[in-house]
């Protein structure tokens, strides 16, 4: 199943368009990463894709099918939110919370019963929290909170899951915990698409990245191929290098030297065109 | 100088200050001591009550602007008055007073309510304007307003005034005698509603005065704070021997009387529901009809003993203080 | 706290239940229990004033009272969480304002009972219905409502200034403030049908939408994204909330706390799940409501009003309540 945007574009204001056309195919088995500078609509483009927005211009596909044309309750089967941390009124539990996930395959006047409750059975076994049923919501850690959000949308029944910057707020542990948990989901068959402002996570968790400039998404792909120092700096306005580990990692590092003039320990960021780099050492290139 | 010119001269000095200082002065319900002009032409009443004593001084033609004590507009008035008081719309006025249009009135004194108004006289006084404060709320506080009204009104007010104490005095005194030979068990029990019929009179207010006068008992006497909420409950407990309506307020004897939920009382049994009658004043309140208030409640508790003609007081009454003829219908209205 | 925890379901069916009989027994004329329960059976032997007195004094009432609790609760218990603010009142969208103001309009034209009844009730869904306008107009966020409710009632409440401004003040400005101050004293069967039927629908549409409550507790974005028509839900909710509001309002008069407290204190029991909350806030308000009324009749007299008996209990609760709150969030200790 795929999700998909053709020429997408989007405005808050009339006349100030946030998303001038993009075009992007999220499918199912693998983890999108979609990066951009602050600002440039990533968050819109999310809304778009699961419905919440209306494109001024284009249009949104699941599987084949205008997102339009289909009632709430039957995108909300075929895609799922996992947004950002935001403090809850109420303390629910951690299995009420995903058992919301449940909503769109109730009745109208329903709620939820047996085979709801073994759906979100399951849906916490696959992201391995089923021990963390009956505590408060707020009460777990934040790595737990994203994993209790993705279970949410497993429990729906999406194969596609958009994700709102999952890392912030999270501690490197758990930042590795989510997105490891993503992998495997994704190796299981399921879609990802990530909003973030991480590089490095796109280049070790990601299978493809779009990087959203101008209201576009033009420069997208493999990672290895789309994540270059010039794309980079094109995108964030600085320079970065990139490096490799002996294991064959790649990380994204911003271009930083010391000054031996001033010993007073800043840190300069090198300027994009003029003198080149002193000695800085480097590791690989 | 000689002693005639003398003499002349102290009896013209003398003459002359005494001259000076004529016009009234009284002691106004608030203990204020107001000069008031000899002659008063023009009376602006802003108490509801003072208004009608005013008129049963004979001095209603002299006021500029008036409250009416439970009229907001003339539509909410009487036929009776209606026809008695032409003037009634230009006059009538109501609210929190603006001491501005009583001075761009040029009334020669103001009648205020020594409970509300202080503050309005206090700035009356200020602008040179002489105002009385009143306070008529029980039968005595009411003989002394109109008492001191007249001090200020002329020879007629007074007379008049005096007339309506004798009268009152009178009236009263007759009913008492009449009824003190009730003993404690045998007077009728009184329940006295107001604009609803789950609202009563409490102890306190002037209705119970009335009905004491009268011979009757309030059930509600051991309420206080002005008017209260009874439940049907509560009246059902007092079960009292007569409901009284107020006259103003939409509660209509029909009302209860064929409201299956009342059925239960003595009283609509008997059919012992009354509205008082109204022409001008409320009798219930504490207004000169108060008089007659009285009257009809006793002739109405117990016809047998009161020895008073009701109707001859009323026809009485209204022709003295209102110089009003009543015509049969009128009458009939406080046939009992 | 566990937050399923429930407590067994004989406590929420049985309270009102028994606080309902309970009421029965008591009021200012002394009746026997045995009276009024055979009264109650339809049996030979009470006089009829007894029969009277239970049956249509006391019944009505009571069941005016369990309306009147319940309707408050739920609908209290539903706006905390459409609005997700855990401080919301039924009396958020101005709803009490307009009633109070339509009845205070039909106390100085008319003063008939049924009137002030039927204006209360036309001008509280008059409020809903220019705070629903102004949602429309504005887009009918959380914000642009509870917003579009305080400006609703404060002119609403300025109206109602102005009326009793121009009331005499010998007999209907009493009426007019005794009406605000709270109270059933005047119920009659008459009235009932209409309360009933107004509860009836309102408390089972809460009732069979309650999942959805919970969901709408989180994000509009999220919500949506569970497949619910967020904006269409939630106009749902304040329209049918208003109109059980307004039958409560105009049947007794204004009254507040209840839909603050009871849903709180439903939920200390339960936990937040509205599916439990629901019946517990409707159950709860119902009972509470009863036994105030019953207070409100018995203990003096003279009628205390309702208003003001909700506001002593409910004002202290409001407090215990904040303090449990704030000790759980270890932000006093």
């Amino acid at each position: 199943m795929n999700l998909s945007a053709h020429e997408v574009a989007f405005s808050y204001v009339p006349g100030v368009e946030i998303l001038t056309s993009v075009t992007l195919t999220l499918s199912t088995d693998a983890v999108t990463f979609i990066l951009g500078a602050n600002g440039t609509g990533k968050t819109t483009l999310l809304e778009c894709l699961f419905g919440l927005r209306r494109p001024t211009r284009g249009r949104v596909d699941v599987a084949g099918r205008d997102l339009h044309q289909l009632a709430p309750k039957e995108r909300a089967r075929k895609i799922g939110l996992v947004p950002q941390w935001h403090e809850p009124v109420f303390e629910f539990s951690v299995r009420q919370a995903v058992l919301m996930g449940r909503t769109p395959h109730l009745g109208p006047f329903s709620s939820p019963g047996r085979a709801d409750q073994r759906a979100v059975d399951e849906a916490m076994d696959a992201v391995g929290i089923a021990s963390l049923g009956r505590r408060p919501y707020t009460r777990i850690s934040g790595g737990e909170r994203q994993l209790a959000l993705i279970a949410r949308g497993l429990a729906q029944g999406a194969r596609c899951l958009l994700m709102d910057e999952p890392a912030a707020h999270l501690d490197p542990h758990h930042q590795h915990e989510i997105l490891e948990a993503v992998r495997l989901l994704a190796d299981d068959g399921f879609g990802f698409a990530i909003t973030s402002h991480l590089p490095n996570h796109a280049l070790l968790y990601g299978d493809r990245v779009a990087f959203l400039t101008d209201g576009r998404a033009d420069l997208q792909g493999d990672p290895r191929e789309v994540v270059t120092e010039a794309s980079l700096e094109r995108v964030y306005g600085m320079r970065f290098e990139i490096v490799e580990s002996p294991t064959g990692a790649r990380a994204v590092l911003p271009r930083v030297h010391r000054r031996r003039s001033s010993d007073d320990g800043a840190l300069n960021p090198i300027p994009p065109q003029s003198e080149p780099p002193p000695s800085v050492a480097t590791r690989g290139s | 100088m000689s002693r005639i010119t003398f003499a002349v001269l102290a009896v013209v000095l003398f003459a002359w200050a005494s001259a000076a200082q004529s016009g009234t002065t009284l002691v106004d319900q608030a203990g204020y001591e107001v000069s008031l002009p000899d002659a008063i032409e023009s009376i602006a009443s802003v108490y509801g009550i003072g208004t009608y004593l005013v008129y049963s001084l004979g001095a209603g033609d002299r006021l500029t602007t008036a409250y009416y004590i439970g009229l907001k507009s003339a539509a909410q008035a009487t036929a009776t008055m209606q026809r008695w008081e032409p003037r009634l719309s230009d006059l009538l006025s109501f609210g929190d007073p603006n001491v501005e249009e009583l001075v761009a009135g040029g009334a020669d004194v103001v009648l205020a309510d020594a409970s509300q108004h202080e503050a309005v006289a206090e700035q009356l006084r200020e602008l040179g304007i002489p105002v009385v404060l009143l306070s008529a709320e029980s039968p005595d506080a009411m003989k002394e307003a109109i008492q001191l009204l007249a001090t200020a009104l002329g020879e007629e007010a007074q007379r008049r005034a005096d007339a309506y104490v004798d009268a009152y005095d009178r009236v009263t005194a007759a009913v008492t005698s009449d009824v003190s030979s009730l003993v404690d068990g045998t007077r009728v029990r009184v329940l006295f509603l107001g604009t609803s019929a789950s609202t009563a009179i409490s102890g306190d207010m002037y209705q119970t005065n009335l009905i004491e006068a009268a011979g009757g008992v309030s059930v509600t006497e051991e309420l206080s704070g002005g008017w209260s909420e009874v439940n049907l409950e509560q009246i059902l407990r007092w079960d009292p021997d007569v409901i009284l309506i107020p006259p103003y307020g939409p509660v209509q004897p029909s009302d209860l009387l064929e409201n299956a939920d009342w059925q239960s009382l003595q009283a609509v049994q008997a059919g012992r529901v009354v509205r008082m009658p109204r022409l001008i004043a409320p009798m219930d309140t504490p207004v000169p009809e108060s008089m007659l208030g009285v009257l009809w409640m006793a002739t109405l508790f117990y016809p047998d003993i009161v020895t008073l003609d009701l109707i001859d007081e009323v026809v009485a009454f209204y022709a003295t203080y209102y110089g009003l003829t009543l015509s049969d219908e009128e009458i009939a209205a406080f046939a009992l | 706290m566990n937050p399923e925890k429930r407590p067994p379901v004989w406590l929420i069916v049985l309270l009102p239940a028994g606080v309902f009989l309970a009421a029965l027994f008591l009021g200012r004329y002394g009746i026997r229990i045995g009276d009024t329960v055979r009264v109650l059976l339809g049996l030979d032997g009470p006089s009829d004033v007894f029969r009277s007195l239970i049956l249509r004094v006391r019944l009505p009432r009571v069941l005016a009272a369990a309306c009147v609790g319940a309707n408050l609760a739920v609908v209290g218990a539903g706006f905390q969480g459409l609005f997700r603010n855990p401080l919301v009142d039924s009396r958020i969208l101005g709803v009490s304002s307009g009633a109070a103001f339509g009845a205070a309009l039909a106390l100085l034209l008319t003063h008939e009972g049924i009137a002030v009844q039927m204006s209360a009730f036309a001008f509280a869904m008059a409020a809903i219905g220019l705070v629903m306008l102004i949602g429309f107009r504005f887009g009918s966020s959380t914000l642009v409502l509870v917003i579009g409710g305080i400006l609703v009632g404060a002119l609403f409440n300025s109206l109602l200034g102005l009326i009793k401004y121009v009331a005499d003040p010998l007999s209907t400005l009493p009426t007019i403030t005794y009406w605000l101050l709270g109270g059933l004293n005047a119920t009659q069967w008459a009235d009932l049908p209409a309360l009933l039927a107004t509860s009836v629908v309102g408390l089972s549409f809460f009732f069979v939408l309650r999942w959805r409550l919970n969901v709408l507790t989180v994000s509009d974005a999220e919500a949506t994204a569970l497949g619910l028509r967020v904006r269409f839900l939630r106009g749902a909710f304040v329209v049918v909330g208003a109109l059980m509001v307004a039958a409560s309002v105009s049947m007794a008069g204004t009254i507040g706390w209840i839909g603050l407290v009871v849903p709180h204190v439903a939920r200390a029991l339960t936990g937040p799940d509205y599916r439990i909350v629901v019946p517990a806030s409707a159950a709860l308000g119902a009972g509470t409501v009863i036994v105030l009324d019953t207070v409100a009749r018995t203990a003096l007299p003279t009628e205390i009003p309702l208003g003001i008996l909700t506001g002593l209990i409910g004002v202290p609760a409001f407090f215990l309540l904040l303090v449990r709150f704030l000790r759980a969030r270890g932000e006093i200790r």
